[in-house]
């Protein structure tokens, strides 16, 4: 009974997300059909407006600008950069892992010393030596988000295709004449994608995180492009008197990362064999 | 067990010369001028070329960049890391002179966030699909999907801006850790309590914790000899992995509030394009990770008996 | 005296796959220093109904029907009033020793573990008291305070009977103690464990599905097979006079009466057939078998059988 109760219950939270997460996707791509304001118009007569004035739903900017629109297209950079990093990722991180898990050998031992290098950094060091390196911009930090991001996909499709090989249906298809491509995309995709899938929400949680927090720090997305940390990086200067500039922007953050990691958490519940509990007779 | 260190060792020296290395191509294909960022910060307008010239020959920048990159791994084996562009001073010392701001704000975090995670984590495990479990898991999902830089200005906006009790950035007295360390310790903890969590769980699940309920054992016993005990081994090395983790909160805290440790400078250093500090700290940074891992390695072994006979 | 006595036990699981009938209305008893021994295939819910006894099962499962220890009614126990049963009064004996013994901990802690939650010794005390029980059921001195992966198969399960005999219980269920042991060091382990309970007259519950184990053992065997029991008897009356199909197929299957394997597989616990369960497989089943479970027809005092044509065979 209580079993059930946990299925149903993570089902909730996974609905919950997954709905937040649709109504943001909708938001940020009919952005300027939603927002009455354009996020880049300043009106300096209209500075720090509070929430709620002259149609303003979440009050103005230090320039006048719409607060809302701001944040709604910042959804387009922020959630939309995170999907793109994640979307390259995944890909290079399969075919990178999947190539030298299948063909073994020297290559495969190339691809883990690589990943070896990578990995002994702390990830937020290698990014911003990266930056550091190249000068603080958009393409930069993508650029880093990649050289980083495609490991844990390597790692993963390289075990899961490493033990798949080994197993009897794979054996089998091979047995019936079935090609090595054939081989990876009806029987070793379709087994390696719940766990891809889990991974790549948990991903873009963090991608936003640091993404936004980068930008924040004046190292990402510069101002005056419309992006949630670097939006809250130009509102710290009126921390004090208008706090709504931050509190909004905060929110989305931290919203988004929440239905990630949120749907993350629900699809590993569903993808990890260790949580069926089999019943011993 | 001294193959393992020694192996480990090397392949972190290795790592450090192939990034060094690295790190001056990716120098040398960089745009823009560090002389010329560093310049425009001190006067506020552009340089022009004699002055930045002058600059380069003062900062021995001039010279050709294979030669640079000889030079400064020759001076890097010494932890000698040269000059910072922009302060002057040895990176060396500036880097022990930061560290110690550092330590402090991450030592104190750890002392709070590691036994309220273990608090939290137990808990949950042992009340796996009850309240305090389900909870626990929402809250922590929560605290994790918090950046860390908003937290850090919620929370100036309430205690500094409104309540006007704890000062909103600074350094020296007791007062100016509560924020910083607060902001670390409710994202670290989160993060720590659920690798706790499932780890317990994982435990919870084998068939010792049937027999140790089939002798009869206490539940208390069962959940701190059986699971926890079990559960050490990964759970140090997942402390020990997830040190980049709290490194990234520590650097965007340090920002925030400006605490004058490494992680500020750091960021300082990567605005003005101040090569010798990335470099040097980069490496001292990495390094420092390299042997955190391996301590974690090694006290994995010493708390898991299968391991622990398996090496002699 | 009665230690042990069910009544139309039943112990269900909810799974996603449907209702599990594991144990399916089951009736035996074992009175003081009685050996009982349950023989099945895997999935007839032996194993489950051990663990019934002894309370361990998932938070999934449904009782229903009637489990007495001596006037105890275990069924509805608590949580906490189990933890005093456990091992004190009724200890086990698990499979799969490696998995079953926590491998942070030398088998002399699991015992002091035992000892010093159940019969209130001091630390001293309970360490003399371990290595004690342990010397008794063959383990070598200089190995007490070895951990489990060091051991070989054969004295891990020696350490899992010593925990099983730790506080000198009433009862002790044996689940499957001879499972992947090599055959030499089997016949030790039986040995081990029929010289320990005779010497302390203690009742035992073993589960098992070698039929030698069980001549070596039981007193009494009882044949389970889809959750209930389809014959019951006495040693004598199970291999000398087997009276259902089952029982002669699986003791002709047995290697010395040549092999001969029973047809068909074990039956699904979440589908189990209609009239008898074992019709679809039995080679006499006809209309009335398909079609009505039979009850137990009582050919003595101590044997019975469920089959419609006990003894007209």
């Amino acid at each position: 009974m209580k079993k059930n109760g946990i299925i149903q219950n993570s089902n909730l939270l996974m609905k919950v997300s997954i709905i937040i997460i649709t109504i943001m996707v909708f938001g940020v791509i009919f952005a300027p059909r939603i927002c009455n304001f354009d996020p880049y118009t300043v009106d300096l007569t209209k500075r720090l407006l509070p929430p709620g004035t002259d149609g303003h739903i979440f009050g103005t900017d230090g320039f006048g600008r719409d607060l809302f629109a701001r944040i709604i297209y910042g959804g387009r950079v922020s959630i939309g950069l995170s999907v793109c990093v994640v979307m390259v990722n995944a890909v290079l991180g399969l075919i990178i892992g999947s190539f030298a898990a299948y063909t073994g050998g020297v290559i495969d031992e190339i691809v883990m010393r690589i990943v070896d290098v990578l990995m002994s950094f702390p990830s937020i060091i290698l990014t911003l030596f990266i930056i550091g390196v190249l000068g603080p911009s958009i393409s930069n930090l993508f650029f880093a988000l990649i050289v980083l991001g495609w490991i844990g996909y390597a790692r993963m499709a390289r075990s899961l295709v490493l033990s798949l090989k080994e197993q009897s249906f794979i054996t089998a298809a091979r047995g019936i004449g079935c090609n090595d491509a054939r081989i990876i995309f009806l029987h070793v995709i379709p087994n390696v994608m719940p766990m891809i899938i889990t991974f790549a929400a948990l991903h873009i949680g963090s991608t936003i995180l640091v993404i936004s927090s980068l930008s924040f720090l004046g190292l990402g997305v510069q101002p005056p492009t419309a992006e949630w940390g670097a939006t809250l990086s130009e509102a710290k200067q009126y921390l004090s008197l208008y706090p709504h500039m931050i509190i909004f922007p905060g929110i989305a953050i931290a919203l988004s990362m929440f239905s990630f990691n949120m749907l993350g958490d629900g699809l590993r519940d569903f993808a990890d064999p260790h949580l069926k509990k089999t019943i011993k007779t | 067990m001294e193959k393992m260190i020694f192996r480990r060792l090397f392949l972190g020296i290795f790592i450090m010369i192939i990034a060094s290395l690295l790190s001056f191509v990716l120098l040398y294909l960089a745009p823009g001028n560090p002389a010329e960022n560093i310049l425009r910060q001190r006067t506020g307008e552009d340089p022009s070329y004699e002055e930045i010239e002058l600059f380069l020959q003062q900062k021995d920048l001039d010279v050709p960049l294979l030669t640079q990159t000889s030079e400064w791994l020759y001076m890097a084996l010494r932890f000698d890391f040269g000059e910072s562009i922009n302060t002057s001073e040895p990176v060396m010392d500036e880097f022990i002179t930061r560290f110690k701001a550092t330590l402090q704000l991450t030592l104190i975090t750890l002392a709070f966030s590691i036994p309220l995670a273990f608090f939290i984590g137990v808990r949950s495990a042992a009340n796996n699909g009850g309240t305090f479990d389900h909870v626990s898991r929402f809250f922590t999902l929560l605290a994790m999907s918090i950046p860390e830089f908003w937290l850090g200005l919620m929370l100036m906006i309430v205690f500094s801006k409104t309540l006007n009790w704890l000062p909103s950035f600074g350094y020296g007295s007791y007062l100016n850790l509560i924020m910083p360390v607060a902001t670390l310790v409710v994202g670290y903890t989160a993060t720590l309590s659920r690798v706790i969590r499932s780890s317990m769980l994982e435990n919870l699940s084998q068939d010792f914790i049937t027999t140790a309920k089939g002798n009869g054992l206490s539940q208390h016993v069962i959940l701190i000899k059986y699971a926890l005990r079990n559960s050490l081994g990964p759970i140090v090395t997942a402390i020990g992995s997830q040190f980049g983790h709290l490194l990234a909160g520590v650097v965007v805290v340090e920002t925030v509030f400006s605490w004058p440790g490494i992680g500020k400078f750091l960021i300082d250093a990567v605005y003005l394009r101040d090569f010798p500090v990335i470099q040097g700290f980069v490496l001292l940074i990495a390094m420092m990770f390299v042997v955190i891992n391996l301590i974690t390695d090694i006290l994995y072994t010493y708390i898991d008996p299968r391991i622990r006979y398996e090496r002699r | 005296m009665r230690l042990i006595e069910s009544h139309d036990l039943k112990v269900h699981f909810d799974s996603p796959a449907g209702l599990v009938k594991a144990v399916d209305g089951v009736n035996f008893h074992i009175d003081e220093g009685e050996k009982l021994v349950f023989i099945g295939e895997t999935g007839s819910g032996k194993t489950v109904l051990g663990m019934t006894i002894m309370k361990l099962l998932p938070t999934n499962v449904f009782y229903s029907g009637q489990l007495m220890y001596k006037d105890k009614e275990l069924i509805n126990a608590t949580e906490k009033e189990m933890q005093e049963i456990r091992g004190k009064n009724i200890a086990i004996i698990m499979q799969n020793p490696l998995s079953s013994l926590n491998p942070c901990l030398s088998i002399k802690e699991h015992l002091v573990q035992v000892i010093v939650k159940h019969e209130h010794l001091n630390k001293k005390e309970a360490q003399a008291e371990a290595e004690r029980i342990l010397i008794r059921t063959g383990i070598p001195e200089n190995l007490l305070n070895y951990y489990t992966h060091q051991l070989s198969g054969g004295l891990r399960q020696r350490a899992m009977i010593a925990l099983g005999i730790a506080c000198d219980s009433e009862i002790l269920i044996a689940d499957e103690p001879t499972k992947g042991l090599d055959v030499t060091v089997q016949m030790q382990i039986v040995n081990l464990i029929k010289q320990i309970t005779d010497e302390t007259r203690k009742a035992m519950l073993i589960i098992t599905h070698d039929l030698g184990v069980a001549a070596a053992l039981g007193d009494r065997i009882a044949i389970m097979y889809c959750g209930r029991i389809l014959e019951i008897g006495t040693v004598e009356e199970i291999f000398g006079s087997p009276e259902h199909p089952y029982t002669i197929g699986l003791i002709n299957a047995h290697p010395s009466r040549g092999l001969h394997p029973i047809k068909g597989f074990g039956a699904s616990l979440i589908d189990i057939p209609e009239g008898c369960v074992f019709s679809p497989r039995c080679q006499h089943a006809n209309e009335l078998c398909k079609k009505a479970e039979p009850p137990d027809m009582v050919l003595s005092e101590t044997h019975k059988v469920r089959c419609y044509y006990a003894s007209s065979k």
